[in-house]
């Protein structure tokens, strides 16, 4: 999915918890207000993989039988033992930790299909969809912020017309598809599919995760475009800037102190929404260019219902989600005072 | 009335007329109007598919594969020489189905989850609003995937794993509204008399929080469409041979090159489909939702 | 009066997508060194936008022109990047809302020291030590320690002297204060008037004071500009014009404030309200809301014209109205 839903506003309230008369701090309190980010991730990681776990046991079919060999050639009994082997008979929360506890350590258990460990299989791909996420959100920060600050600096000229329409068509546009457009567009001038790994040409890789990355990442800097400007937009015309500008600063100065820190607080917050939809949109993305991450997997995983392989997808990138998340809480507050040195939420 | 020293940086705006009917305000703007019309020709397009599609969606012709647009077929064959623009009809179709089951499983779920979690307090509240976080923590798509795996594929299990993608998202904005509404006095003073809860919430929140929900529901028909779109073109979603907008893109992926409308065409229909909601959702939010709109 | 320290000649604010619409229409305003101006008016007659103009700040919709003198030097109003030079260092700036007014992500220190920066030479211990002795110089008990905390750490009050203090860090000649008090309690208003009262007597600043409140200008000020919907209706001493007022628009003021003095339980407005920039009356601006108004009020624009007694008025009918009720300024104290 190019976007995933936002709402701007109530997550802006959310995080800046706004005292307006609180006593005069005695110091930052960024080690406390990390210490509760990290809590509420935690707090959120137990469940959301809860739920990824119980939402395996959903899927029809004794697992056991499966694995246990082809039908009709066992008898109960081999079953029965596959199951004790497993830890199928034990309580739902012992096995939750058991699976759990055995991820942690890197072993998510064997493919019901493919024979192999599900760590063998996620090595590697999970590499190609980290790096395709991580290339389209810098190509997108790299372009957005730069272009949002000129568009904010030139209000309503021809050019910053000019870019919120590319911006609000981009928003429009969804990942898959743009991945098929560039495909028509490039195909026989660039190579479309495949993937090379950094480590064998850096130029090979670079050609080939050129198109996926931007395909991934425009609508994301659609995105972060639109938010970051009407963000500066907003702190241009604020109070405080007005007041810098009153005193003389100059206007750089007031530009970069000023209105884009301020600016920056909304667009941090999307941005940390919008990583999900980013890792989700890899797997679509990756789809259409042939490149050997989770996308291919998981879809094959959910078409055989091949359970270990789909948990461990999902637990991988709700993991990664839920960290991306946290950093942004600590990042967030880092530049807003009022979250730092406010106790938690309202 | 308002001179310019008291306006802001928009200071040569003019206030519309506040008693302006909905539909007048919503329909303002020559930018609203074409978008709203766009929404209506689609869904339009959709309901009417079966009388204005050209040919039977269905009907293969092999000896006429991978046209290209012209001959009667406006926008080309496919692979099995179906008509391109009437499987187009018939995917809007399938859209439209799945946006609107979406959205009303959405709000069933997510409208009351989302007064609870706001209004309740002490430990329910704590509960449900850590569920509606764990719930947004799980991105949408993913989720989708989880419950289509324990499902199997199509489009019963496509509309739920997109109701409960989505529901979340609903909750969120409705909590945030309903935390902001009772700390009005109105809301205060009714707690005070004795007012029973279920009662202050029906009469004094919920049509405070419906303005935000019915923005919020656009938009999450314009992401139920997204979604489909995305899940059909990994082959999860609808399954062949019903035309969907995302697997009629996933059979043009294979044919870049010799067929290129078969991939551009659903891809402009649910681009511009997408552009006129977010658009028409703005709209609506700056006439149903004035304390959110930019 | 000696050569002005501050002359604002003709100036014109209008919209820039419609330069006839006009919020400021042909002013003159002069400040003394270091005398106290009052610009008086409801809100939307001008008078922030006036003093917005004086510095180039104003919104992107609006163009200004004229000129002004500042010690002797003109500046054209129209490019207000030309007049960058003289924000801060000629002439400072403190606002309405404290709270809105600082920048909620930075140290209040660190955004005076900012102001040190552009206009003085001093090292960084050099701002460090000024700015701690400009927080002590408003009032401010525990300087280091407020210099280290954010605006909304610090009340409305305190707040407003961390604006103040910014305003004295360059030694400003003109301090334009733009309702200093209005967003503030009233104890807290005294004290925040008396911190400036003594500090543009120290200093020896001018000031331009904007306000509604007739009280506080009666109290604080030396002369006084009139304003309504755009234009100076009035002017002279704050002695005479608010015990005889001339202009039948700064006697409805008047009266607004003598019928709050004596205790009315409402609060007393002007009747009617101002007319918007696109909706001006041909003649006097003031005659639709104007008890004495004859029919010439409603077709001739009467321009300033000197008064017997010293001071301009912009009436048609001076010396034909009743006089004034007087004795304003004894009840004027009774409002603070």
């Amino acid at each position: 999915m190019a976007v995933q839903l936002t709402v701007p506003a109530a997550d802006g309230g959310r995080r800046a918890a706004r005292r307006r008369d609180g006593p005069v701090a005695r110091s930052g309190r960024l080690a406390g207000r990390v210490a509760l980010s990290l809590l509420q991730a935690v707090v959120v990681a137990v469940g959301a993989t809860s739920a990824v776990f119980l939402l395996m046991r959903l899927i029809p079919g004794d697992p056991a039988r499966i694995l246990a060999g082809p039908g009709g050639s066992v008898t109960e009994e081999q079953i029965a033992m596959t199951r004790r082997e497993l830890g199928l008979d034990d309580p739902l929360p012992v096995q939750y930790w058991d699976w759990i506890t055995a991820a942690a350590r890197g072993d998510f258990g064997t493919s019901l299909v493919l024979g192999e460990t599900v760590s063998d299989l996620l090595g590697d791909r999970l590499v190609v969809t980290a790096q395709l996420s991580a290339y389209s959100f810098w190509l997108a920060v790299a372009l957005a912020i730069p272009v949002s600050v000129a568009a904010a600096r030139w209000q309503g000229a021809a050019a910053d017309r000019a870019a919120r329409l590319v911006g609000s068509t981009g928003i429009a546009v969804p990942s898959f598809w743009l991945a098929l457009l560039l495909i028509i567009v490039f195909q026989g001038y660039l190579p479309i599919f495949g993937y090379v790994p950094a480590s064998e040409s850096l130029v090979d890789h670079v050609v080939h995760m050129i198109l996926p990355a931007v395909a991934l990442g425009a609508g994301f800097a659609a995105l972060v475009f639109e938010t970051n400007r009407a963000g500066l937009v907003e702190t241009l015309g604020s109070d405080y800037v007005r007041t810098a500008r009153a005193f003389g600063i100059p206007e750089w100065r007031v530009f970069g102190r000023y209105a884009l820190r301020n600016a920056f607080l909304p667009t941090l917050t999307i941005m940390g929404i919008q990583a999900g939809a980013l890792m989700s949109g890899a797997l679509l993305v990756e789809n259409a260019f042939a490149l050997p991450g989770m996308g291919r997997l998981i879809v094959q995983g959910v078409l055989s219902r091949d359970y270990p392989v789909v948990q461990a997808c999902i637990l991988v990138i709700v993991v990664i989600f839920v960290v991306v998340n946290l950093l942004m809480d600590v990042i967030y507050a880092l530049v807003d005072p009022r979250v730092r040195r406010s106790r938690g939420r309202a | 009335m308002a001179g310019p020293e008291t306006a802001g940086p928009g200071a040569a705006e003019t206030v519309a007329a506040p008693r302006a009917s909905f539909q007048r305000r919503l329909l303002a703007t020559t930018g609203q109007k074409v978008a709203w019309t766009i929404v209506a020709l689609f869904v339009l397009a959709a309901l009417a598919a079966p009388l204005i599609a050209p040919f039977d969606p269905n009907a293969q012709d092999l000896r006429h594969t991978l046209q290209p647009s012209g001959g009667g077929h406006l926008l080309g064959t496919d692979d099995f020489g179906r008509d391109q623009l009437s499987r187009l009809f018939y995917a809007l179709r399938s859209s439209l189905v799945i946006g609107v089951l979406t959205t009303f499983g959405v709000a069933l779920i997510g409208l009351p989850v989302g007064l609870l979690a706001g209004y309740a307090r002490g430990a329910l509240d704590v509960v449900v609003a850590r569920a509606i976080d764990i719930g947004l923590a799980l991105p949408s798509l993913v989720l989708a995937l989880g419950l289509i795996a324990a499902m199997g594929a199509g489009l019963r299990s496509t509309v739920i794993a997109l109701i409960v993608g989505y529901s979340p998202y609903l909750a969120r904005v409705v909590r945030s509204v309903v935390l902001q509404v009772r700390q009005e006095e109105y809301v205060e003073s009714a707690r005070v008399t004795g007012v029973r809860p279920w009662r202050i919430v029906l009469r004094h929140v919920l049509p405070n929080v419906l303005g935000a929900t019915t923005v919020q529901l656009t938009l999450i028909f314009a992401f139920a469409i997204v979604g489909e779109a995305g899940l059909s073109f990994v082959g999860l979603g609808v399954q062949p041979p019903s035309a969907s907008l995302g697997n009629m893109l996933a059979e043009g992926a294979n044919y870049t090159l010799e067929a290129p409308m078969l991939a551009i065409a659903p891809g402009v229909a649910i681009a511009v489909l997408l552009m006129a909601l977010l658009f028409a959702g703005d709209g609506l939010r700056d006439v149903a939702d004035p304390r959110r709109s930019r | 009066m000696t050569a002005p320290l501050l002359a604002l000649d003709d100036l014109v604010v209008s919209l820039r997508s419609n330069p006839a619409l006009r919020a400021v229409d042909g002013i003159d305003v002069e400040v003394a060194p270091g005398e106290a101006v009052a610009l008086v008016g409801e809100s939307g007659c001008g008078k922030s936008v006036t003093a917005y103009s004086l510095l180039g700040l104003l919104a992107p919709g609006l163009a200004a022109r004229g000129t002004v003198t500042l010690d002797g030097a003109a500046h054209d109003l129209a490019d207000g990047d030309r007049l960058r030079p003289l924000r801060g260092r000629d002439v400072a700036m403190i606002f309405q809302d404290p709270l809105t007014a600082l920048n909620p992500v930075m140290p209040v220190g660190r955004q005076l020291e900012d102001v040190l920066r552009v206009h003085t030479a001093l090292h960084r211990r050099g701002r460090r030590s000024r700015v701690l002795e400009l927080l002590e110089r408003v009032g401010i008990p525990a300087p280091d320690r407020v210099a280290g905390s954010y605006p909304f750490e610090l009340s409305g009050g305190m707040r407003q002297r961390v604006l103040i203090a910014m305003a004295l860090s360059c030694r400003p000649k003109l301090l334009v204060a733009d309702e200093p008090t209005t967003a503030l309690d009233t104890t807290v208003q005294a004290q925040i008037m008396d911190l400036l009262r003594d500090l543009v007597h120290d200093e020896d600043m001018a000031m331009l004071f904007i306000s509604h409140d007739l009280g506080l200008v009666a109290e604080f000020c030396e002369r006084v500009y009139v304003m309504y919907a755009g234009r100076v209706v009035e002017t002279g001493t704050v002695r005479r014009v608010l015990e005889r007022p001339d202009h039948p628009y700064t006697r409805a003021l008047v009266d607004c404030l003598a019928t709050m003095g004596q205790g009315a339980d409402r609060l007393a407005t002007v009747p009617g309200s101002v007319p918007g920039t696109d909706a001006m009356p041909a003649g006097c601006r003031f005659a639709p809301r104007c008890p004495y108004a004859v029919d010439a009020c409603r077709t001739t624009d009467p321009r300033l014209a000197p008064l017997p007694d010293g001071g301009q008025a912009a009436c048609l009918r001076i010396g034909e109205l009743p006089d004034a009720r007087s004795g304003l300024t004894g009840q004027a104290e009774g409002t603070r």
